[in-house]
């Protein structure tokens, strides 16, 4: 398992532990489903990564080193939970390329700036009354359109 | 201390590199990540400038008994608005500013994952502060209820009028602006490290932004999901927290204190990041424990989740000593983070220039606040020093002592690359020791003063109580701390008009983002070195057998 889903297992499992603890140790209810929800939350998007992962990061393009002693001796705790970097070691880097995909990374664009103004207004709307909700939503929805067809241009 | 060479410094050249356009037309529509880190730094700057005059009229106020200056109306409005905006608007927009300007250099990436989201996220934490601090401008004041907003204080009842709900709503749309700014750092981190760059050769400051915005998704919607409570609450009557209805006002404090403890873990663990990409450099070593560094990160954003209810342990309506022990546990993947720090130093070649300076500041101010922290930590001590100046001295000795002392670093330390001059030596030091003089009368008395028993959030003190010989001198010393961040202003301001060149590698750095022009060009990277540990630049200077290798910082008053 790469590192990175390691990061929000390792979370995802302390917080079940705590969440079951302070359950017993308090029956309290906000406290305990705000933990639990954030365990499940977590559990989902590691298994909905795990299922759908592509290899491409660097630990992931390494050869895998044999197992190693620490996987040995701790078995699936391990594999989950370890905090090593055997991986790296096992694949060098030759001298970096440079991964400069500039036509990927817009220059510059007015819509976040516009969008940003009408959240602005919505929220303005919230506390002044709903009629500041029409320019909100009318430019909330243009820098929609223009956020979405920059994209896609 | 290392020597000054001067056929280095001949090779520094003046900050024309790909110089990127600077209109403001340029500025609105950029979607550049260091031109993001440079509006969020700006902005937060600002922020801190405005809420630290807040602060300076509290103090005004409290010199003396009676009321001089301000109202207790007024008086609210101004330590609310100060706590709101110091740490919504200043301490993790700073964060996120360096985060957003050095994570992609440090990493190795071109731009963060989504640019036009990272611009969005700006924009839109400028939205939160423009109408949050627009309270001011309305009939019944700004908000008045503390940063903490408790049920029924809050209420409509007894807080009528467009200040809480500006409060409100500006608090929200800025607590989405840092969900989004979160995704966007955890999808640049994960996805476009360069090649080499695994995880564990990540600098510390990286590792850090990481949990922070891990800590950000797990407790900003909960934030969010509580101001929505109280909005509904206030002006679609709705009952959560109203108790005459079946509501709880508990529920408040539990919703905002699972956002606010693990803040203040957002608000100090970049900075740890920072302090610990400085001090390895400033003493010539490698840091000490890189796997022990990390792993306490992960230890302290994961039991910072489950410590919320300490802010509570006077309700009577939580588990005492759970949380008194979850609370104190998370001492000690902070004190292995000292020792790393100090065993980083230790026997090593330390150059005692403004950055390090204002690190090893942060390392005695920090560990003051994280002590007293322990001690409220325990309910019989907190019992007694609730409410009171004692917890006002720390967490400011956590938040100003660490975090701001650790900014103040990172500026001296990371302006250099940014502007491509470098700061003032002399006025830098200035400002450290006025600031630690300054911090130091207007905080520490604070102890004495909690202990004694003068509350916090009161506008007046009775003549009687003998809390106005220790009131004086923490105003004295606010006034110092005023002059030190005048010197600090001054200094940028000089330095960037007449400050000299820094070259692309003033300290004679270790991670990637010394390794490209300063300031950098667009997309970061002229050349990037391989990278076979967590300090590529370094071991590119010793394979090309530059200069530097073994070398130490070359800024001035290195010598």
């Amino acid at each position: 398992m790469v590192e990175e889903l390691r990061f929000f297992l390792r979370i995802a499992v302390y917080l079940v532990v705590i969440g079951t603890i302070y359950w017993f140790v308090s029956y309290e209810v906000a406290g305990t489903l705000l933990l639990l929800f954030g365990a499940v939350a977590t559990g989902f998007f590691v298994v909905a990564a795990r299922i759908s992962f592509q290899p491409k990061t660097p630990e992931d393009l390494a050869p895998r080193p044999p197992s190693s002693g620490l996987h040995r001796m701790t078995g699936v705790f391990g594999r989950y939970f370890a905090f090593d970097d055997e991986n790296a070691a096992g694949g060098e880097p030759t001298e970096a390329p440079l991964a400069l995909e500039e036509e990927g990374f817009p220059e510059s664009s007015i819509w976040p700036l516009a969008a940003a103004l009408a959240a602005l207004l919505l929220g303005l709307g919230l506390v002044f009354g709903p009629w500041l909700w029409i320019p909100g939503l009318a430019l909330g929805a243009s820098s929609m359109w223009g956020w979405l067809t920059q994209l896609t241009a | 201390m290392a020597t000054v060479d001067s056929r280095e410094r001949g090779t520094a050249v003046a900050p024309q590199h790909d110089r990127p356009k600077g209109g403001v037309v340029d500025w609105l529509t950029t979607t550049d990540h260091k031109k993001i880190g440079i509006l969020y730094l700006v902005s937060a700057v600002g922020f801190f400038l405005f809420s630290g005059l807040l602060s300076l009229v509290i103090r005004a106020e409290l010199a003396a008994p009676g009321l001089q200056i301000v109202g207790h109306q007024e008086y609210n409005e101004l330590f609310t608005m100060h706590g709101t905006g110091m740490v919504f608007f200043f301490v993790v927009p700073t964060a996120i500013g360096l985060g957003n300007y050095f994570v992609p250099l440090q990493i190795g990436a071109p731009d963060v994952a989504y640019p036009r989201l990272n611009a969005f996220t700006y924009w839109l934490y400028i939205a939160g502060g423009l109408i949050t601090f627009s309270g001011f401008l309305t009939a019944g004041g700004a908000a008045a209820v503390g940063w903490t907003g408790y049920a029924p204080l809050s209420s409509n009842t007894f807080s009528p009028g467009a200040g809480v709900d500006l409060w409100i709503v500006g608090l929200l749309l800025s607590g989405v602006s840092g969900i989004l700014g979160a995704i966007n750092f955890m999808a640049t981190i994960f996805g476009m490290r360069v090649p080499g760059m695994t995880m564990f050769r990540m600098p510390i400051f990286c590792w850090n932004i990481l949990v922070t915005s891990g800590l950000i998704l797990f407790t900003f919607p909960v934030l969010s999901a509580a101001f929505a409570m109280l909005y509904i609450d206030r002006q679609i009557g709705g009952f959560f927290f109203d108790p005459s209805a079946g509501g709880d006002p508990i529920l408040w404090q539990h919703l905002f204190w699972f956002f606010g403890h693990p803040e203040v873990y957002i608000m100090i663990l970049p900075f740890f990041g920072v302090v610990t990409e400085i001090i390895p450099v400033f003493s010539r070593k490698p840091v000490f424990g890189y796997s022990g560094f990390v792993f306490a990160t992960l230890l302290i954003g994961g039991y910072s989740l489950s410590v919320w209810a300490h802010h509570m342990f006077t309700t009577g309506a939580v588990n005492n000593p759970f949380f008194a022990a979850t609370s104190m546990i998370i001492a000690v993947p902070t004190g292995v983070k000292f020792f790393n720090w100090i065993a980083t130093m230790w026997r090593g070649k330390i150059s005692m220039q403004t950055p390090m300076l204002f690190s090893v500041g942060f390392l005695f101010m920090f560990l003051i606040g994280g002590i007293t922290g322990v001690f409220l930590a325990s309910p019989p001590i907190d019992y007694h020093v609730h409410d009171t100046y004692y917890v006002v001295a720390h967490f400011h000795y956590v938040l100003f002592g660490g975090s701001v002392f650790a900014i103040f670093a990172a500026f001296y330390y990371w302006i250099p690359k940014i502007s491509g001059r470098l700061m003032n030596e002399g006025l830098g030091k200035l400002h450290f020791w006025l600031l630690i003089i300054g911090f130091n009368m207007t905080f520490f008395p604070m102890h004495v003063l909690g202990l004694n028993g003068m509350n916090r959030r009161i506008a007046d003190y009775s003549s009687a109580s003998g809390f106005q010989p220790l009131n004086i001198l923490a105003t004295a010393g606010a006034g110092i701390l005023a002059l030190a961040v005048t010197v600090f202003l001054i200094n940028f301001f000089v330095s960037m008009r007449k400050g000299e060149p820094a070259g692309d590698d003033p300290w004679g750095g270790y991670s990637l983002e010394w390794a490209t022009t300063s300031p950098p060009p667009p997309h970061n990277f002229h050349r990037i070195p391989p990278v076979h540990s967590e300090r590529p630049v370094f071991d590119d200077r010793a394979n090309r057998g530059g200069a530097g290798a073994g070398g130490g910082p070359r800024g001035p008053g290195s010598g």
